[in-house]
């Protein structure tokens, strides 16, 4: 069955982050709280990152089940790490974790255990920083993320497929990206084709939605060539999704229009989750 | 005719996952009282046997905590491993360890000039997580008259064990090597990455007590009780001949059998028999007939 191979250090898996940094990043969506799209995706990356740090910590440091990439893509396409990172293309997750550019502390209200919450102060580590200049060349990101795919699938063929992340307005300069989409989901492992997924941030409007599984509804063009250029979500993720209260079916998505994106972290299996009694 | 004495044997196996050291291993197992897997036992015995979960921070320090907690505390209480207050209190005392344990751990990080990293104060936040059994086996103090195995009219010698499962860890009660109870999971399918975990930081105990199950049997002379974390029990539950599987585990019969023990899992894993987890299991044997 595909997408079951174990994601272990000896078999680890790759997940490529592409980043719209391009000039109408600096358009707000909408929203109570408006937020320039630049600061939505800059944020998105530095909690995914953080989530899969946190989630494959252990007493001796950040284990290496995934290796990661942050494209970004604007002025130029290339490496969107800042600090000691920055250049760096696929990294293992470790020195991600041990290597943020830096770490603020933000105050957050947790649960206390006895069914109430505590303020406490939580570190927020940030790795990269918004931007919004040039064109959008979203084909060229997609051709570079191939290349990080296929040179993945080379090192790896038996490892859980790399999973490429977009997260973007959709506005592409460079062309229909459809077909660069199809190259890199045409790459693929013993366990399965690579896979595509896709964060839309739109000043459109609409209903925000995560991992639908039909374009009906989506508000504009870009939000559907986006919906069709994402992979269905592999059985097992939709069984947590759906575990999770969502409603999934057989065609359901990787997409995610102006919601949050950061629930894909759990989607990924390393082993027995430390989830509390509910 | 004289019956041989009865008395019981444990021993048991831990083995890491393969690609893990056995320093990662994160399944935890103690049974007292503490003696060689030789030597026989004629008094109550209690074990405890918890699966650290691997997203876990210090997942193996928790397991090993609650492991010992719940066997020291289920052999001076001999009704702790049923629904109760005293099982609520149990809960309520081994979180109560937690905090005092990982103040100390943090504090000889620091003097160890490795400050825990904002990743695994983020993660120790949220607590520490294993699964939990526990069983208490107590000699019947007279011989039953009654009992079914008694084919020359002799009395013979009986057992009482008790059990407390949270999770996914599994009790098998055997005779003549044929399954007599499964517990708590009846069936293979009903194994996931997402079972009822101990959390280091749960101080619902009522909740805790809630979702743990109990359960008590007896056991006869040439009867066993296998305890197995997930990935074995799994591999038991869907075996296709399963008086084979458990003839091929009865090869391991002590810590000096642990190389073999390994080579032996690593090979059902490479025939994908076994999910690659790590292994624990402990074997009571009730000798006497």
């Amino acid at each position: 069955m595909p997408y079951t191979a174990e994601i272990s250090r000896t078999n680890p898996t790759s997940i490529i982050f592409l980043v719209d940094q391009s000039t109408s990043m600096s358009d707000p969506i909408g929203g109570e709280v408006p937020q320039q799209k630049a600061d939505v995706v800059a944020d998105a990356i530095n909690r995914l990152l953080t989530e899969l740090s946190v989630k494959c910590a252990k007493e001796e440091g950040v284990r290496d089940y995934f290796h990661v990439a942050v494209v970004g893509y604007g002025a130029t396409v290339g490496s969107a790490f800042a600090g000691s990172l920055g250049g760096r293309d696929i990294v293992p997750l470790s020195e991600v974790a041990d290597n943020p550019a830096r770490v603020d502390e933000r105050s957050k209200k947790v649960p206390d255990g006895a069914g109430g919450l505590v303020e406490t102060s939580v570190s927020f580590p940030l790795w990269m920083d918004p931007v919004a200049h040039g064109g959008t060349p979203m084909n060229r990101a997609l051709q570079y993320a191939e290349s990080l795919v296929s040179g993945w699938t080379e090192r790896y063929p038996a490892s859980f497929p790399p999973i490429v992340i977009n997260l973007t307005d959709g506005e592409s300069t460079d062309g229909d990206p459809t077909a660069a989409a199809e190259a890199i989901t045409s790459h693929a492992t013993a366990d399965g084709a690579a896979l595509l997924f896709n964060l839309h941030v739109s000043a459109a409007g609409g209903t925000p939605t995560a991992f639908p599984d039909t374009a009906d509804g989506l508000p504009d063009s870009y939000a559907r060539t986006l919906f069709s250029m994402s992979s269905p979500l592999p059985s097992h993720m939709r069984s947590y999704a759906a575990s999770q209260g969502q409603r999934v079916s057989e065609t359901t998505r990787g997409f995610v229009y102006n919601a949050d994106i950061t629930t894909v972290v759990q989607f990924l299996d390393i082993g027995t989750r430390a989830t509390e009694l509910r | 005719m004289t019956r041989p004495p009865s008395c019981v044997y444990v021993t048991h196996l831990v083995a890491p996952k393969h690609g893990s050291t056995p320093a990662e291993c994160e399944d935890a197992v103690v049974v007292l009282p503490d003696r060689s897997h030789d030597e026989m036992l004629r008094e109550p015995l209690t074990v405890g046997v918890c699966d650290g979960a691997t997203e876990s921070a210090l997942a193996k320090d928790w397991a090993a905590l609650l492991a010992r907690t719940v066997a020291e505390e289920a052999m001076g209480l001999p009704d702790l491993l049923k629904p109760g207050a005293e099982f609520e209190q149990f809960a309520a005392t081994v979180v109560d360890r937690w905090d005092p344990w990982l103040a100390q751990y943090t504090k000889e990080r620091v003097e160890d000039g490795r400050p825990l990293k904002w990743y695994e104060h983020t993660k120790l936040a949220e607590g520490a997580f294993a699964t939990l059994l526990a069983v208490r086996v107590d000699p019947d103090a007279e011989p039953r008259a009654d009992a079914d195995a008694a084919d020359d009219g002799e009395p013979t010698p009986g057992w009482r064990w008790r059990a407390a499962a949270l999770g996914d860890s599994c009790l098998f009660h055997l005779r003549d090597d044929r399954l007599l109870e499964a517990f708590p999971v009846k069936s293979a399918d009903d194994f996931g990455t997402v079972p009822d975990l101990f959390g280091s930081r749960n101080h619902d105990a009522a909740l805790l007590a809630e979702r743990t199950r109990f359960l008590q049997g007896d056991c006869l002379p040439g009867d066993r009780l296998l305890l197995a974390t997930d990935a074995l029990a799994a591999w038991y539950l869907s075996a296709p001949d399963r008086l084979a599987a458990v003839r091929e585990l009865l090869e391991f019969s002590g810590p000096d059998d642990l190389d073999r023990f390994g080579d032996w899992l690593n090979g059902l894993r490479e025939r994908q028999q076994l999910r690659n987890d790590d292994v624990a299991v402990v074997r009571i044997d009730f000798e006497g007939r």
